[in-house]
């Protein structure tokens, strides 16, 4: 038996264990208090739905809010899987291998979470058939509806491929233990898989196709929603800047989403051996670049803005810097972007669990930050004809978003039940890679040598 | 078409059903087929260029425009009152809204309703094309069409647009068919703004805000004609008034284009 | 209708006030009737039309120095008059406006002497004939039209791209993993190893 199988036999067990374990307790513990945010959610829609959109505390000037924050930001945590995944692959890093089948899976899963939301905000969603038969090409709304519905079935290609092997993995291992609708599940999402050299070359290809289809679809999408911001005139929305702003805030949201879903399953299914500090650090590293880049353009928004002052402008800064949401803007600096940074770049807290927390922080800030896009620009007044209205969101939107953020680890908790947390197929790519290398290297020296001599 | 052969017979009065259903026709039949593709790109249409802005100049006899004089504005929001009477609205839709604004030389009253743009921004950004611009020039919304995404309340940099929350107010009688140009009742979960009162035009009457004003400082006007005129039958030539008055349209640097102008009294910080 | 009513009787109405008030200036004085003759002058094309009127007493001498206000029916809203403008007889009794008419065609003109405390009001009628050009309304046109009208067609003509790329790929997938050819028998152990493949297929 080669060392190669040795591992394979290891890291195969590890991918494994969430689908072959009996859930326990806390399983079933956060299973059930997940499902409950998710039905009180569902029960909060199903009101706002018999009731429209008056039980929310949405008002005449402030006409988007929870939602549509929660839009911008549970699409922006999806870039995570995008780019750890996508890019990683593309620059050949063997590194990416245990966390790409997680972060596609929160990618997904968080993908489907946030373009609920724009279904949500919808004063009529029963006139939602109207987007496909009068969708106006000029209106940036349909570029999300399309930017989203397109990213979405991508994301979904981009994690299915890598899982027809490891499917075909669970259709073999699994065929006596399984019950009859997962066989038959595995059975017909594994198309068929048995590993032959045209199988393995299509698959290839497909990854690859995907993983660079997948980094433009993603900047286009986030773009896309910076859009809605970006093509009126209110104040703070009116920017150039703002869709590389967003996809850099998305970015940095999402790979702290990913350092947290790496760290919930590494601790849950004692996955240290394959997610080590190594993974963490890495991670970190993207976030502290991230979190710089945000920093950047936050400040050479808010510097050329705050700089000349335009008085719409200087009502919407007052607001946000120095009167009532002050202290959400200066919470998220200071710990949802400064914080973060310091952790990573400070070499003493750069170990598992200040690098969590730090992702934490991040993640939280982001969606603060995101809300104080969204709404300051429309709670100040544009004109001297409306006054500064405040906007007070009701337990409908506290509960739907509640719901949506613990729709996201129950996806996950669920999918995991079903398929292998670590790609088997990816492993074995890397691992063979490495091997070869080995082999090279091992002969080389010596012919190096021979050479020298 | 520089010359409008428009004779005076042909100038009377006649009835004119805007119907946009006819301007859209086409659309409908691609409908079911959209309905039933994967993609959402199969139904991209392009509704917005249909009635085509060069065509609804030359072929609609009238282009409407909107006239206030701010120098006779007193704030007692009459015109607001019977807007939300006639349009069975709500208190917080105010289609015609009357502020006091403090300005560096004292206050003064501004009316503020839909600005009729020419280039609107709330219509570039509905998804479903249920804003739309009649061939007279008048933003309208078909409710029917609205999906309720509030995009161009975000957009209108008026802020001219109300969103319904609540259960509209149901008129008593016979008003059971809403229609983009009188959307009475007004329809939950859709927006709704201004429709300046333009359909009863041709049997001689003023919108509701015009007639109301005690202190004749709303004026409706026709650009083509080039007349404008007021509650009490002040009629002046259009673009003459605005010339010797020294008008000036409301955020004039967005290139909107409004089809409202101001005549500044005392008191206005002219740098809108 | 009220309205309306007000208007058709402007000029009657200034008239009216001062003919009906008992005790006024009529009664005192008996204020000297007045008459107006509106000179029918025809606009030359793409000129202003010049509206001339002149108002002389019953004894037929010119009045100057009094106000007159010119007035020219529309129907935009129903009939109306528009105001065109107000001049100031000369000293032979004649005042004119101009005015660049909107229509083609005939004008009604309508010329209001308002009275004053010695001279009676009065009014008359005249007509001009328009000739083109009339500007029409021309709505305003944004830039860069000919971009703005390509520039979607771009952008979803490469979602089509992308959407094309991602079923080929599927396509590709699903019909190599379901279709493709079988080399393998189905007693062979499916667990996917490398070790399991031949050497060549690794």
């Amino acid at each position: 038996m080669s060392s190669f199988a040795a591992t394979h036999a290891s890291y195969e067990e590890a991918a494994f264990r969430p689908v072959v374990q009996r859930p326990g307790l806390v399983w079933w513990g956060l299973f059930t208090v997940l499902s409950a945010a998710i039905v009180v959610g569902a029960v909060a829609y199903a009101y706002q739905l018999r009731e429209g959109l008056n039980v929310t505390g949405l008002n005449q000037r402030v006409s988007w809010g929870f939602y549509i924050s929660n839009l911008v930001f549970f699409i922006g945590i999806s870039y995570g899987g995008a780019i750890t995944s996508a890019i990683l692959r593309l620059t050949n890093a063997p590194w990416r291998a245990p966390l790409t089948r997680m972060a596609e899976g929160m990618a997904v899963a968080s993908l489907v979470v946030g373009a609920v939301f724009p279904i949500i905000d919808l004063g009529r969603p029963d006139h939602m058939y109207q987007l496909f038969v009068h969708g106006q090409v000029g209106s940036p709304v349909l570029w999300d509806v399309v930017a989203i519905s397109t990213y979405l079935v991508a994301s979904l290609v981009f994690i299915y491929l890598p899982l027809i092997p490891d499917i075909a993995l669970c259709r073999d291992r699994l065929a006596s233990s399984a019950g009859p609708v997962r066989r038959l599940l595995y059975r017909g999402l594994s198309l068929g898989w048995k590993g032959t050299g045209e199988q393995r070359r299509v698959l290839n290809m497909g990854m690859t196709v995907l993983a660079i289809l997948i980094i433009p679809l993603a900047v286009s999408v986030h773009s896309v929603l910076a859009w809605l911001f970006g093509v009126t005139v209110r104040p703070g929305w009116d920017s150039t800047i703002f869709a590389p702003y967003f996809v850099m805030g998305a970015m940095y949201s999402g790979v702290g989403s990913v350092i947290l879903v790496m760290a919930a399953f590494r601790w849950a299914y004692h996955l240290d051996a394959y997610i080590t500090p190594k993974h963490f650090r890495y991670l970190g590293y993207m976030l502290l670049v991230l979190g710089m880049g945000y920093l950047y353009f936050m400040v050479a928004e808010y510097l050329t803005e705050g700089y000349k002052l335009h008085q719409q402008t200087g009502d919407l800064l007052e607001l946000v810097m120095l009167g009532k949401l002050a202290s959400l803007f200066w919470l998220f600096v200071i710990g949802g972007l400064l914080l973060p940074i310091a952790v990573v770049a400070i070499p003493a807290t750069r170990t598992v669990p200040f690098i969590t927390l730090a992702a934490l922080a991040a993640v939280l800030g982001m969606w603060l930050k995101r809300f104080l896009i969204v709404v300051p620009s429309l709670a100040e007044s544009l004109s001297p004809t409306t006054k500064l209205t405040i906007y007070h969101p009701t337990w409908v939107e506290i509960s739907i978003t509640i719901a949506a953020a613990a729709a996201i680890p129950w996806l996950l908790m669920v999918f995991f039940r079903l398929f292998p947390i670590i790609s088997v197929f990816e492993m074995d790519e890397v691992a063979e890679a490495e091997e070869r290398k080995a082999e090279e290297l091992g002969a080389a020296p010596v012919q190096a040598m021979g050479v020298a001599q | 078409m520089d010359e409008r052969g428009i004779e005076p017979a042909a100038r009377t009065p006649t009835p004119r059903p805007v119907s946009r259903r006819r301007l859209l026709g086409g659309v409908g039949v691609a409908a079911s087929a959209a309905a039933m593709s994967v993609i959402p790109l199969a139904s991209i249409t392009l509704d917005e260029q249909k009635p085509s802005a060069a065509t609804a100049a030359t072929t609609a006899k009238r282009q409407w425009a909107f006239v206030i004089d701010l120098r006779r504005c007193d704030g007692c929001k009459k015109c607001t009152e019977a807007c939300q009477k006639e349009h069975f609205l709500p208190k917080d839709h105010e289609w015609i809204r009357v502020v006091e604004i403090k300005g560096p030389q004292g206050s003064y009253f501004f009316p503020r309703i839909c600005q009729q743009c020419e280039n609107p921004p709330c219509l570039k950004v509905c998804p479903t094309a249920a804003t739309f611009k009649n061939p007279e020039g008048v933003i309208l919304v078909d409710q029917d069409r609205c999906i309720g995404c509030r995009m161009c309340m975000a957009a209108c940099p008026y802020e001219a647009r109300y969103f319904n929350y609540k259960d509209p107010i149901k008129p008593k009688g016979a008003f059971d068919n809403p229609m983009p140009e009188f959307p009475v009742p007004q329809q939950k979960g859709t927006v709704g703004k201004c429709v300046l009162c333009v359909h009863n035009a041709d049997k001689g009457k003023l919108p509701f805000c015009v007639d109301a004003c005690v202190m004749d400082a709303l004026y409706i006007a026709d650009l083509n004609s080039d007349v404008m005129t007021n509650a009490s039958g002040e009629t002046y030539q259009l673009s003459k008034y605005l010339h010797d008055n020294d008008a000036f349209r409301y955020k004039e640097e967005l290139n909107t284009s409004p089809r409202v102008w101001y005549v500044a009294g005392h008191a206005q910080d002219l740098d809108y | 209708m009220k309205t309306t009513l007000r208007l058709l009787l402007l000029a009657a109405t200034v008239i009216g006030l001062v003919a009906l008030l008992p005790g006024s200036a009529m009664a005192q004085a008996a204020p000297k009737n007045t008459s107006i003759t509106v000179a029918p002058i025809d606009q030359p094309k793409g000129k202003p039309a010049i509206i001339a009127a002149t108002l002389k007493d019953a004894a037929g001498s010119p009045l100057g120095g009094v106000p007159l206000r010119f007035y020219v029916e529309t129907d935009a809203f129903g009939p109306r008059l528009m105001k065109v403008g107000e001049g100031v007889t000369d000293v032979s009794g004649t005042a004119a406006v101009a005015f660049k008419s909107t229509w083609l065609g005939q004008n009604k003109v309508t010329v209001v002497f308002p009275g004053n405390a010695t001279l009676a009001a009065s009014q008359a009628n005249g007509q001009f004939n328009a000739v083109g050009p009339v500007a029409v309304h021309k709505n305003a046109e944004l830039a860069i039209k000919s971009i703005r009208d390509w520039a979607p067609m771009v952008a979803f003509g490469l979602v089509i791209v992308v959407w094309a790329t991602l079923l080929f790929v599927l396509f590709r997938t699903f019909r190599v993993m379901l279709g493709g050819p079988r080399e393998r028998s189905a007693t062979e152990p499916r667990a996917v190893t490398v070790q399991n493949l031949p050497a060549d297929e690794r």
